[in-house]
């Protein structure tokens, strides 16, 4: 009944290294399902290459498509190497979300520090390209140009702190997202259950009205499922564009 | 006879027959203008659509702008906050270092949001807008939508 027990980490094989629980969870486990679902995707739908695609390989080509595509606009020509590295972050939320929304089924993009992982990764890597690239040239990305040199003190630290909370709300959002709404769900059918047990058949009949809005609120949830590994792989694109360009 | 032909949604439209007809390949003739169409397109970073694709893709934009302003703003203030904490336990300096990173994590929130509105020519760092940028940041733009700069 406790709505929050969904996210709860159980491990399947017990590892213990030391001070360190190396366990293989549930968590572990959704996500190897999900690289394995991804990899069968692309590779067995990818198997034939004939000209008319068939429904998996035309699957295959529309994500790709949308990906490659997304790069291009948003982060430019040069960012072309960095289709592969969206292309798995976006196909890895995206499917983590999804497989989420079968009933039974581990979320592992409700917790932070899945989605902070893969947050921090971005934003190190995005970080060291830009250092990479234009060498100490980067520290002038936190003077915006033509801005008063009294200002300084006050708008590098803001510069700064902007800059640091890239990572802190790419990973909040998703989580928040994908937490607060699985919450919920479970919190709704949690009203039909109280319902038909403490008022009988006649709480069984307005036990229906959750389970609407459930019905509801599932769709809605596939729709965030979807926009968030959107949101999440577009940021990249950005990030990347910003740490290319330099302005 | 493995045909450079690059199967992207739309070209494939109308003259699909002609290129299996055996007399001189009449599809032949216009692959190669197709095929500059297609590399155009890849080039452009304005794909070629349908108002109706844009209009759709425009509604996907606006949502997923309308999802980023909350957390751009609760971050900066996490990040300020929880540095002023850290900065007042490392140096001692109880309360200041908390009063003043949370009017500066408050300003980089703003900041934060009116760049998330504005699109990314105002990015942090943002210095000035050329013309190439000008482009792609209407592309970006989820009011603009993609009207203006198909001629490139």
């Amino acid at each position: 009944m406790d709505p929050l027990h969904q996210f709860h980490i159980k491990p399947i094989i017990s590892l213990v290294i030391g001070k360190y629980d190396l366990s293989f969870s549930n968590s572990a486990l959704s996500m190897i399902l999900v690289v394995t679902l991804i990899y069968a995707l692309m590779a067995y739908g990818m198997r034939n290459r004939s000209m008319v695609p068939g429904r998996l390989q035309s699957a295959a080509e529309i994500f790709y498509e949308f990906l490659a595509g997304m790069v291009r606009e948003n982060a430019g020509h040069d960012a072309k190497p960095f289709v592969p590295f969206v292309f798995t972050l976006f196909m890895f939320i995206l499917f983590g979300n999804l497989i989420g929304m079968v009933p039974w089924a581990f979320t592992f993009t409700s917790h932070i520090i899945v989605t902070f992982a893969l947050a921090i990764f971005v934003f190190l890597m995005v970080t060291l390209v830009a250092l990479v690239k234009h060498g100490f040239k980067f520290f002038t990305f936190f003077m915006p140009h033509g801005v008063p040199i009294w200002l300084a003190p006050i708008l590098i630290p803001i510069e700064f702190i902007s800059y640091l909370s890239r990572p802190i709300s790419l990973s909040v959002r998703l989580f928040a997202n994908m937490m607060a709404g699985h919450t919920m769900l479970k919190v709704f059918a949690g009203f039909t259950i109280m319902l038909g047990s403490s008022l009988g058949a006649m709480g069984y009949a307005a036990g229906m009205l959750p389970v609407l809005i459930n019905f509801a609120l599932i769709g809605f949830e596939i729709l965030v499922a979807c926009i968030q590994a959107y949101v999440f792989s577009l940021l990249t694109c950005l990030y990347i564009r910003d740490a290319l360009e330099l302005h | 006879m493995a045909m450079p032909f690059v199967p992207t949604k739309g070209s494939l439209s109308g003259s699909s027959g002609d290129l299996a007809s055996e007399d001189g390949f009449p599809g032949l003739k216009n692959l190669e203008e197709r095929l500059s169409q297609v590399r155009a397109r890849r080039v452009s970073s304005e794909p070629v659509e349908s108002s109706d694709a844009a209009s759709d893709e425009s509604a996907k934009k606006m949502l997923a702008l309308a999802y980023r302003i909350g957390t751009e703003m609760v971050a900066a203030l996490i990040i300020g906050v929880g540095g002023g904490i850290a900065i007042d336990s490392w140096l001692g300096t109880r309360p200041w270092g908390l009063i003043i990173m949370f009017f500066l994590g408050a300003g980089s929130a703003v900041s934060n949001i009116y760049r998330s509105i504005n699109g990314i020519g105002y990015a942090i760092g943002y210095r000035k807008i050329s013309g190439n940028d000008e482009k792609r940041q209407n592309g970006s733009e989820p009011s603009d939508g993609r009207g203006g700069g198909s001629e490139s």
